[in-house]
């Protein structure tokens, strides 16, 4: 396929993912600005991040009064999934790309282009990447505009919905990937560990994202060893 | 927040977004990851997601109620192997229709 036709299909691909995040990205732009972000900092957030789990947290602990820190942890373990897909990314792109254009590729991986690209039969090229990830791009940041836009025309109550939008995201990618013991022992072991970590006394030197980093790793590596131990199948999650 | 913070808290999430994509893409290549690290790895994602679920969708500004509606929409609906988006927007529909009720 020439060069011209893979954006094309690659830009076509993207269509879906670019009206989600039209959506989202307007969710949270309203989220952000509801919460007091000028609207600046949430085009900024949403240009330079591109990652919208972690996005409507921080929006969540700006309102809340976080310190930067905290929010920049808090970041990084959310994000940190983004290593593991961009390593599983990485083997099914047609070699030959630059390690600049490698780099450009990466700055767009994100569960949803991450997944459509995944998808493809066979091996993806740079083209198609780059017009996959552009499509999907200009979709959330456009949304996240819009948001910003439009979240003084929106009522309180609207608002707060929208800062739930995020975990039902989490929930809607999470619950297809329970369907062996580890994976239900990861889950399980993360919301038991996270609420411990924020409620009981003696643990709450860990807060925010600190919070989740611990009972993330602590969790995975439960899991682990479970697996370990069953000799369960390798199915990837 | 002044502007000063805003304009790190943006950098910073930046960066810590950017490098854990960039580094494997660029370096990777011909690396497999084995035994308890593989294994590890491959439980973070539901992990995290977990973590960041639990406790703090039920202490959101909107109540423990609309958040539990919505999440099990979601919980039921990725069971079913629904597509992603519909998911969510059922969540959202589930969670407004139990803060209208209350």
């Amino acid at each position: 396929m020439g060069r011209r036709k893979e954006c094309m299909s690659g830009a076509v691909a993207g269509l879906p993912i670019a009206a989600g995040y039209v959506v989202i990205g307007a969710s949270f732009g309203m989220l952000a600005a509801a919460g007091g972000m000028p609207p600046a900092a949430a085009v900024g957030m949403s240009l330079l991040v591109f990652a919208g789990a972690s996005q409507f947290m921080a929006a969540n602990l700006v309102a809340a009064g976080a310190s930067v820190g905290s929010i920049v942890a808090a970041t990084l373990v959310i994000n940190i999934r983004h290593m593991i897909m961009a390593s599983s990314l990485s083997q099914q792109l047609r070699k030959g790309a630059s390690r600049g254009m490698l780099a450009a590729l990466s700055f767009g991986i994100t569960d949803e282009t991450f997944a459509v690209a995944s998808l493809q039969k066979g091996q993806v090229s740079p083209a198609f990447l780059a017009a996959l990830e552009a499509v999907a791009y200009g979709g959330w940041v456009g949304g996240t505009i819009v948001g910003v836009m439009a979240s003084t025309l929106v009522p309180p109550g609207f608002a707060d919905v929208m800062g739930l939008t995020l975990y039902f995201m989490f929930m809607a990618l999470m619950s297809p990937a329970l369907h062996n013991l580890p994976t239900v022992v990861a889950a399980g072991a993360a919301a038991l560990l996270s609420t411990l970590f924020t409620y009981v006394p003696l643990f709450r030197v860990l807060s925010g994202g600190w919070a989740v980093l611990a009972a993330a790793v602590g969790a995975a590596a439960l899991a682990a060893w479970v697996e370990g131990r069953k000799g369960d199948s390798h199915e990837h999650v | 927040m002044n502007t000063y913070e805003y304009i790190l808290l943006i950098g910073g999430m930046s960066a810590v977004t950017f490098l854990p994509r960039m580094l494997p893409f660029t370096v990777l290549g011909n690396t497999v990851l084995s035994g308890f690290a593989a294994r590890f790895l491959r439980y973070i994602p539901c992990a995290v997601l977990s973590a960041l679920i639990v406790p703090a969708a039920f202490t959101s500004r909107a109540g423990a109620a609309p958040a539990a509606a919505g999440l099990a929409a979601a919980f039921i609906l990725g069971r079913l192997r629904v597509h992603f988006l519909v998911s969510v927007f059922a969540a959202m529909a589930a969670a407004a229709l139990v803060m209208q009720m209350l």
